[in-house]
């Protein structure tokens, strides 16, 4: 290797080679995957401006040639109620985030960070709740909610996907990673369990919470089956259930070029939430770092 | 005479009571399969209802899907609605449970069941479009829609293809594959990018709908819906099987996998002709954005050798009664029954949907209508899809049946055999469990 | 440390054994919650596997005959080879993809915010809808069939409806609609590793994969165990992209039909409520010792940390 020490300037160009390099093939490898991964959200996209025989069009249009403009957006807002839909998803889905983040940070931060007696079979109580076929619950389900008087109502639409198994499992492994030495300094410092939890395993299970977030929000949106039996008044309707009026009606033809506009507008709501928690708690968190 | 008149009176003693526990309030909850058309003239219909008689609040609820899993849910719960617009291959295990009541003829202001019977004319007519409906002589349901199926033709690729449908309509299953060949088109590699005409392959219920009457017209019958007993390993059906197969391996006209929605002659594919469509589908043929200007309507094809009349297969659906609803409530259901039945002008026009009152089919609008021609000659020579409990399990052992052989090519004859084997052992099985 | 927070920090010591209850105090509003609204369905669940219930009468009790059948029901065995399966191709190479995207997009460099939504959006459309998107692509003149075809020279390819294919096809589905999901899983783990031990393994000299490799993979221990098991419980459930998407709802020839799907037509189509519960008890047995296996591989450090 040659002994003389290049200049300062060098190095520097260097890096910035280095880096432009870098970047250059992220940026080619993220394209291609990213796109590949979206060209079928890109076909429910272009589909919901197309004609219903052109979207059957064989091969595919990947432009409409006859484009329709808002044609079966205007359809569903005149022959459905979709404002309605989107106001009872909204609703729903909320507050069961809201409820499956905060029980699940409770219940997970719990099972990781004490050992109490019958730790181990409530666990397994809770795991094993997920690993049910859902099947098989949705009629002895049906007839409780039934019993309570909840069917037909925005109590037996929320109440099963109040609090999430799934959510008391992740953050349960995500609370594993809390060091027990900050929760012991807070001890020592004479604060209560309760606003250890919140001053200090909460924040730092930022990251996880955002993620549960998005997901049970993104879980509850999509839910299909439960609101399908058990809410029949039209003023009850969500979003996937309300698309099925275009997509599957029993023996009929069903009206894609619809479906793909109801659908094409469910997923706007996501993309903005999805954009909103990615920047402002998770990539919030890797800037400043998780301060302890 | 005296007789007569005791008798009248002696009814409307009894009625009294009833007639003033009508005028309580009443809440009784409907519910149909989602059908846009249908269901936009039923919540009209059921809102002029409701203005009419002030005290009955209907609560009408069109499922948005899985329209048989929801209710059976619902009716396995105890939370049933009181009235629902069944399918005529998904009630017979309703009635078997005792889940179904018998038509009420005083809703309609009528005496007898038979006077019921008689709005949907007399002789066979009339029996063939109250069958769907009837269980050991017994009326449990009024027509909401009677459908067959026939051939609805793109004009414009029959031209292209050199065809005129007057001279050039296959009518026989055997001139069929020669007329379908001109208008289909293939790639190089021999992919078929244009059908001229094709199978519905699309749902299990076909296999009822399409491919019995198929074996029927020879003769045949796969389920016999009174003895519980499948008859698939038969000359009648083999023929029609391999025919089936012929289609997609032998001839190369199409075939399962070229299914992309329910119907090919609406996509921009441009099929040919589609011979699994109703009346219902004038509507949507005719929507602006059509692919289809010119289209035509022919009847169903037959075997050139049939021994008997049918097409396709009749099937329909009916409003029905929940036989564990109170009373008041089941009263005031089939007046709501009645009255969503009075209009068949309106659910054919506006809906798409035949209800066969007779004195409808005999008005001279009906008369005028030459597409409902088509469809009426259909029904009255169709035969009803057999109605037995197991149904939805037999059609998925067919669709098994039919995919060993055209998909896996497996031997016809061991497919056959199996299948009958399969079919009967699930007949048995639904037969003790209902 | 002044003497009273000494012996503050020693009587909180000696509480420990007392502070433990706390947890109970913690988890006991999920506990009360999945007791009231799942433990009872899910004992009647499993009930009516000890029945024959065909929805619409009561129950008539047939002891373990339900269980007994299922070891000459056809359909039944088809699904369980099917189900296993489809829960090899939608765990491994899934846990590969989402974690790659996930280290990848934790990268800074342009166009990543864009790129990351791109990548999010396969898990927005309802299954319906992407069964359709996806059986117009795999139609044999399709799109895909245009691209692979001139490949492997073999035409035409019937993609949904070729015995060996089709299964394969809604593998391909299912990962190419879940893998987003388990990259937002990873990223969280990766957000969650404090970037000081990044820096320092950089300063040893560690390049990116190094230190990948020995930083950051076993800090993402609990949230693969994680990733790991949820994965697996919802691949032995398999169901709606193969109800929607496949020929006949499961088929061709059954080759689609997982043991979701057998449950779903036993259960709601077939009359058959006590035989769908017997699989789903079977289903619930498997998934179960499947899922303790996988946390007991990932417990040492699960436990180690705690």
């Amino acid at each position: 290797m040659a002994a003389v020490k290049p200049y300062e300037s060098d190095w520097a160009f260097e890096a910035r080679l280095r880096r432009r390099i870098r970047n250059l093939i992220l940026f080619s490898v993220g394209l291609l995957i990213s796109l590949l991964f979206f060209f079928p959200v890109y076909l429910m996209f272009s589909s919901s401006f197309k004609s219903e025989g052109e979207i059957f069009a064989i091969p595919m249009h990947w432009i409409p040639h006859e484009f329709q403009g808002f044609r079966q957006y205007e359809f569903a807002f005149e022959n459905t109620r979709i404002e309605r839909w989107y106001i009872n998803s909204l609703f729903i889905a909320a507050v069961q985030t809201i409820a499956t983040v905060f029980f699940g940070a409770l219940a997970g931060y719990g099972f990781a960070k004490f050992r109490f007696p019958a730790r181990n079979i409530l666990f397994l109580f809770i795991l094993s709740i997920m690993t049910v076929p859902f099947q098989i619950l949705v009629i002895p389900m049906f007839v409780l909610v039934h019993q309570l008087g909840w069917h037909n109502s925005y109590q037996g639409l929320i109440m099963p996907g109040l609090i999430s198994a799934f959510g008391v499992f992740m953050m349960r492994q995500f609370a594993y990673s809390i060091p027990d030495e900050l929760l012991d300094a807070a001890r020592i410092d004479g604060a209560s369990e309760f606003s250890i939890f919140r001053r200090i395993a909460l924040p730092m299970l930022k990251p996880a919470a955002a993620s549960l977030a998005i997901i049970t929000f993104l879980f509850s949106w999509n839910n299909f089956l439960w609101p399908l039996v058990i809410a029949q008044d039209r003023d009850l309707v969500t979003l996937p259930v309300g698309l099925t009026y275009f997509s599957q009606s029993l023996d009929r033809e069903p009206l894609w070029a619809v479906a793909m506009a109801v659908s094409t507008m469910a997923t706007i709501p996501v993309i903005l939430l999805f954009v909103f928690f990615q920047r402002y708690f998770i990539e919030g968190m890797m800037v400043s770092g998780i301060k302890g | 005479m005296k007789v007569k008149v005791l008798l009248i009176l002696l009814i409307v003693g009894l009625l009294v009571p009833f007639a003033q526990a009508q005028d309580e309030p009443v809440t009784i909850t409907a519910w149909g399969h989602n059908y846009l058309p249908r269901v936009a003239l039923d919540q009209e219909m059921i809102a002029a209802f409701m203005e009419a008689n002030p005290h009955i609040t209907v609560e009408y609820n069109p499922v948005p899907s899985d329209f048989y899993a929801t209710l059976n849910t619902a009716m396995a719960s105890g939370a049933g609605p009181d009235m629902f617009n069944q399918a005529t291959s998904h009630h017979v295990e309703y009635y078997l449970q005792g889940m179904l009541a018998p038509v009420d003829p005083t809703a309609w202001g009528l005496g007898t069941i038979d006077e019921v019977r008689a709005l949907y004319g007399s002789g066979d007519m009339a029996e063939g479009m109250l069958t769907g409906a009837t269980y050991d002589g017994t009326l449990y349901g009024i027509p909401t829609e009677m459908s067959a199926y026939a051939c609805y033709l793109n004009l414009d690729v029959w031209a292209e293809a050199g065809l005129d449908p007057a001279e050039d309509f296959p009518y026989t299953y055997e001139a069929l594959p020669a007329v379908a060949e001109k208008m289909t088109i293939r790639d190089e590699n021999g992919v078929i990018t244009r059908r001229g005409f094709d199978f519905n392959w699309s749902a299990a219920i076909f296999m009822m709908l399409h491919f019995n009457p198929m074996v029927q017209q020879l003769g045949g019958d796969m389920i016999d819906e009174v003895n519980y007993v499948a008859h698939i390993n038969t000359p009648e059906v083999r023929r029609v099987l391999e025919y089936w197969n012929n289609w997609a391996n032998e001839w190369n006209l199409g075939g399962p996998e070229y299914v992309t929605s329910r119907t090919g002659i609406r996509s921009e594919e441009r099929m040919g002709m589609e011979c699994s469509m109703g009346n219902w589908a004038v509507p949507l043929l005719e929507r602006a954005e059509s692919f289809i200007p010119n289209w035509a309507l022919y009847p169903q094809l037959r075997w050139e050798d049939a021994v008997n009349p049918n097409g396709f297969a009749n099937y329909g659906f009916y409003w029905m009664v929940n036989a564990s609803s109170s009373e008041a409530k089941q009263a005031a259901a089939w007046k709501l029954i009645a009255w969503l039945s009075s209009r068949p002008d309106r659910y054919l026009n506006e809906g798409g949907l035949f209800q066969p009152k007779i004195e409808y089919i005999e008005s001279e609008e009906f008369k005028n209508n030459e597409v409902m021609k088509v469809f009426l000659d259909e029904i009255a020579v169709n035969y009803f899809h057999p109605r037995f409990a197991g149904f939805s399990e037999v059609i998925d052992a067919l669709i098994r049946m039919r995919d060993r052989v055209v998909i896996a090519g497996e031997d016809i004859d061991t497919v056959l055999a199996e299948t009958e084997d399969e079919v009967n052992a699930i007949l048995q099985r639904a037969k003790t469990e209902f | 440390m002044g003497i009273g927070q000494l012996l503050n920090y020693r009587r909180t010591m000696g509480l420990v054994q007392k502070r433990q209850y706390y947890g109970l105090l913690f988890v006991l509003p999920a506990v009360i919650f999945f007791a009231i609204f799942f433990l009872y369905p899910i004992v009647i669940g499993f009930g009516l596997s000890l029945t024959d219930f065909t929805l619409l009468k009561p129950p008539v009790w047939v002891g373990l005959q339900n269980y007994q059948d299922l070891l000459n029901d056809r359909l039944f065995l088809k699904s369980l080879n099917v189900t296993i399966g489809f829960v090899l191709g939608s765990t491994v190479p899934v846990w590969f993809i989402s974690l790659a995207m996930a280290v990848l997009f934790f990268q800074r460099f342009p166009g990543r915010e864009l790129m990351k939504v791109l990548f999010f959006t396969p898990l927005l459309p309802s299954v319906v809808v992407v069964s359709v998107i996806w059986k117009l692509l795999l139609h044999p003149s399709g799109i895909l069939s245009s691209v692979i075809g001139p490949i492997v020279g073999q035409m035409p390819i019937k993609w949904l409806f070729d015995l060996q294919l089709s299964p394969i096809m809604s593998v391909v589905v299912h990962d190419w609609h879940i893998a987003p999901f388990y990259m937002i899983i990873w990223i969280s783990g990766l957000t969650a590793i404090p970037p000081e031990l990044r820096d320092a393994a950089r300063v040893d000299g560690a390049n990116a994969l190094q230190s990948f490799l020995r930083v950051e993979l076993p800090l993402l221990k609990p949230t693969a165990v994680f990733v790991a098991a949820i994965s697996t419980i919802r691949a032995f459930q398999g169901f709606s992209i193969q109800f929607v998407m496949s020929p006949s709802q499961g088929g061709p020839l059954d080759v689609n039909t997982t043991l979701g799907i057998v449950i779903w037509k036993y259960g709601f189509q077939f009359f058959r409520m006590g035989d769908a519960a017997a699989i789903s008890v079977v289903l619930f047995a498997f998934i179960l010792i499947f899922t303790l296996f996988q946390l007991r591989l990932g417990r040492s450090d699960d436990f180690s940390l705690s």
